[in-house]
């Protein structure tokens, strides 16, 4: 399974770990990620199966139920760290897209 | 093809790294109304009639699969809960791939990550694309290393070492060209998703007929080339070689019959595994024989023995006619090259020489070094033999003769008529052949194994327990 081995995530990455502030159910991000984008990004429910393992290998996320296959997560301190490094760096992006052009 | 009204089986290659290609082919196949039902032995694909539809379908690697059986593992179901949720039917699962298709052209691909898509074939292609071809190029660089390290006379005399060096040609360059090809293709994806775009489909794979037919197609050249060369110059150990291939079929034939039977009789995963682990270990110690007996074989092809006995000890052996000779039947008569500095002199029959040399049989040359034989028997003392049965062969060796650079060739015994001869086993082994195992009538033949090397004595008496002394002193360490 794809491991994240850069500091920097993904689009995919970052909107999945959105989903996860509050408590989610996995198979349900898909829809969610969609509907925060109006449908900009879609997630492949192949990549979002393998990633979400990664997450919880990782310890951005972790399991808060399972039910049947269906398993819930939350993101940890970790998660948002992460998410708000991303955050921190996209905006430097904005920033210094606005001071040069 | 197999095929009624209402079914067709198909073989077809899977290449996880051109899965793309399977994914056009099933839905060219629903688009002529045949619909995928499921996937056997990973590669017969197994259709059913149905309305020509225009389908996608999605061909995926589970990473967390097992070659053996992906369907039951329980995350395999969660993984397939997820596509279904994005709008994917399940069909079937087949080695570590799940096949899934949708009528919905809005539905997402499943892998939207082309780098994470990338690592998960690099992964799953391992093995097959990377280890198999560096263990078996390995294996046959060293073949064929030390069959060429130790000159080439082996390989042109022996029709066996050759069709040995051929396979492994064969198969090593096959691997060579698998492993460039994938290497190659492996640098153009990870550009290609580097800049983000898709993985371009690994086009350099065998197609299921294709493999077979290059496979049958040599393997068929060389067992006819090897039994015909084989029977015309009596070297029975080339018959190993359609042993092989017949191993080769059989494993083939084996292997897919046991994942058939594995997949009616619903094997659960620990009986996959206990498969695996009887089946591997089996493999490899027929491998590992198969490596040892051809380095056994050359290296006992290209020793020579440089022992020599003393003019005193020979003194024993009184009037008896004791000489090497060659084996095989009279009707072979071939070019005999004997070593000069293997050769005693005091031992010479000149008056028997002088014979051989005025037929026109033996002829010496004494300032090369060299003593050439017509015919299957010097009179003499001589312990090698060397033995090339093809004329151009002969020549070449006799030229490196002449320069001193060639090596000797063991001979070929019938070991089924060998008697052992316990008292002699200490150090070497002296096996003394009976009657049955000689050509001529009333010859008594020694074998004395030195170290890798098999020197053959033949005597037209029994060799006394004295006479028998002087040779283990003299020829075993």
């Amino acid at each position: 399974m794809a491991r994240i081995k850069y500091k920097t995530l993904t689009e995919q990455m970052f909107y999945i770990l959105m989903c996860m502030k509050n408590e989610c159910c996995g198979i349900d991000i898909m829809e969610m990620v969609a509907q925060m984008t109006d449908g900009r990004v879609t997630i492949g429910p192949g990549t979002l199966y393998a990633l979400l393992g990664d997450f919880v290998k990782q310890g951005f996320i972790r399991e808060t139920a399972v039910e049947g296959r269906k398993r819930s997560y939350i993101l940890t301190d970790n998660g948002l760290a992460a998410l708000k490094e991303e955050y921190e760096r996209l905006r430097v992006q904005v920033v210094d897209y606005e001071k040069n052009m | 093809m197999n095929k009624d009204n209402d079914h067709m089986k198909v073989s077809r290659a899977v290449a996880y790294d051109n899965l793309e290609t399977v994914e056009k082919y099933l839905e060219e196949m629903a688009g002529k109304g045949w619909m995928l039902k499921n996937v056997a032995g990973a590669t017969q694909f197994n259709f059913e009639k149905c309305e020509p539809k225009k389908l996608r379908f999605a061909v995926e690697i589970f990473s967390e699969g097992s070659i053996y059986d992906t369907y039951t593992i329980e995350s395999n179901q969660e993984y397939i809960e997820y596509c279904q949720k994005a709008g994917w039917n399940f069909i079937c699962s087949s080695g570590k791939l799940d096949y899934f298709y949708t009528e919905d052209d809005n539905a997402p691909e499943i892998e939207t990550d082309p780098a994470m898509k990338l690592k998960a074939i690099e992964k799953a292609q391992f093995t097959l694309k990377i280890l198999f071809p560096l263990i078996f190029i390995g294996m046959g660089a060293f073949n064929l290393g030390i069959q060429l390290t130790n000159g080439l006379n082996a390989l042109e005399a022996s029709v066996f070492h050759f069709s040995a060096a051929m396979l492994w040609v064969f198969v090593g360059g096959l691997y060579v060209v698998m492993l460039i090809t994938y290497l190659l293709w492996r640098a153009k994806a990870r550009a290609a998703v580097a800049k983000g775009d898709r993985i371009p489909p690994n086009k350099a794979n065998l197609s299921f007929k294709g493999g077979y037919t290059l496979l049958a197609v040599f393997g068929i050249t060389q067992t006819v080339i090897m039994l015909v060369v084989g029977f015309k110059y009596d070297e029975k150990e080339v018959l190993t070689i359609p042993i092989i291939w017949v191993f080769i079929i059989l494993m083939i034939i084996a292997g897919n019959a046991l994942a058939r039977f594995a997949e009616r009789e619903k094997f659960s995963r620990g009986a996959y595994k206990l498969i695996s682990i009887i089946m591997i270990p089996v493999i490899s110690s027929i491998v590992l024989i198969g490596v040892i007996f051809t380095v056994v074989m050359i290296a006992g092809s290209n020793t020579g023995s440089e022992q020599r006995m003393d003019a005193k000890d020979m003194e024993v052996f009184g009037d008896s006619d004791v000489f090497v000779r060659r084996e095989g039947s009279d009707t072979h008569w071939g070019h005999f090259l004997l070593s000069y500095d293997r050769y005693s002199l005091t031992a010479y029959d000149e008056e028997a020489a002088e014979g051989l040399e005025e037929n026109g049989i033996m002829t010496i040359d004494e300032e090369n070094g060299i003593i050439t034989l017509d015919a299957g028997i010097t009179q003499s003392w001589e312990f090698d033999i060397y033995k090339p049965k093809i004329r151009t062969i002969y020549e070449r060796l006799m030229d490196e003769a002449r320069k001193g650079t060639y090596r000797m060739l063991s001979i070929s015994f019938d070991f089924d008529n060998a008697v052992h001869v316990p008292e002699y086993e200490n150090g070497g082994l002296l096996t003394v052949l009976n009657d049955k195992g000689n050509y001529e009538d009333g010859l008594q033949k020694y074998l004395i194994y030195d170290e890798s090397t098999i020197i053959c004595l033949s005597c037209n008496e029994d060799l006394s327990a004295e006479q028998m002394k002087v040779i283990e002193k003299s020829f075993i360490q």
